[in-house]
């Protein structure tokens, strides 16, 4: 890790945690960068990209599709979702490299086409393998969450940059 | 024991994607609106009154100079909702659009 000059520290987490009223004590990880300076945050996910139950009859969960954003109200999993919160620690890094990390990391994911399994590769594994690629270490998780000590970066190898596209790696606009 | 909660695991996970496949019924028509009001060259202003008018959620992504939104139906559940974003160029106007269903599991 690269201390830059006039670079602005981050936190690396919290990861949070989201319940799920249908699987009581089973918790859906969101890793979200936190600027120390100014307070912005931004985020990413990982979740299944099936469509529906025959979907997962006939197809299984499908690929693990990755979201990135600004954390905020317009993100997939929103502040007001979030119901446990993780820090997990404080890097040297500058924030936009981070954030741009973090594309790059999401970007990736989707090229991959990662199967997605309830037990892992999933979305906590996503996230877990997320922090570990930013802090060199990856956390044990305070909530049940299956999938966190797997890794989703078999073939989507760091480092993670931003894709020169801006959708690069994402399902893509319908033509 | 273990296997029990495998199994437990996986079926909880497959009734919370089930959803009867809510919002993938309501995708083609949030995705008709939104290629019937935006068009490429839009400013700003109109693509967050179209997401507003259209009951999308959103926040502005300064990092991928992008919209991000959300739109949700009580009736679908809280981890099925169809995800939005409205991409713009260096002068602030929009180049294009994508909508899909996501969903949170874990």
């Amino acid at each position: 890790m690269y201390f830059i000059p006039h670079a602005k520290s981050i936190e690396s987490g919290p990861i949070d945690f989201i319940d799920f009223d249908s699987m009581p004590g089973a918790y859906h990880q969101v890793v979200i960068l936190t600027d120390t300076e100014t307070g912005s945050q931004f985020a990413t996910r990982g979740g299944p990209a099936n469509e529906g139950f025959l979907d997962i009859v006939k197809n299984g969960f499908g690929t693990i599709r990755a979201q990135v954003g600004s954390y905020d109200a317009g993100f997939k999993d929103s502040p007001s979702s979030v119901v446990t919160t993780q820090n997990v620690s404080t890097i040297p890094t500058d924030y936009a490299v981070s954030v741009s990390r973090a594309i790059g990391f999401a970007s990736a994911i989707n090229k991959s086409d990662i199967p997605y399994s309830p037990f892992g590769p999933n979305s906590n594994s996503y996230a877990s393998t997320f922090v570990e690629s930013l802090t060199g270490t990856r956390p044990a998780p305070t909530q049940f969450a299956p999938g966190w000590g797997e890794s989703v970066s078999s073939s989507a190898q760091p480092p993670y940059s931003a894709p020169t596209s801006y959708y690069d790696g994402y399902p893509g606009p319908k033509k | 024991m273990n296997r029990v909660r495998n199994v437990i695991v996986v079926l909880m996970t497959a009734l919370t994607l089930s959803g009867c496949g809510c919002m993938k019924k309501k995708l083609p028509e949030l995705r008709s609106v939104l290629e019937k009001e935006l068009k490429a060259g839009d400013t700003s202003g109109r693509v967050e009154e179209v997401l507003k008018n259209a009951g999308v959620v959103y926040s502005y992504d300064e990092y991928q100079n992008r919209y991000q939104g959300n739109v949700y139906d009580s009736q679908c559940g809280p981890y099925e909702g169809i995800s939005v974003y409205v991409y713009l160029d260096d002068s602030k106007k929009m180049t294009e659009f994508e909508a899909f269903v996501s969903y949170t599991s874990l």
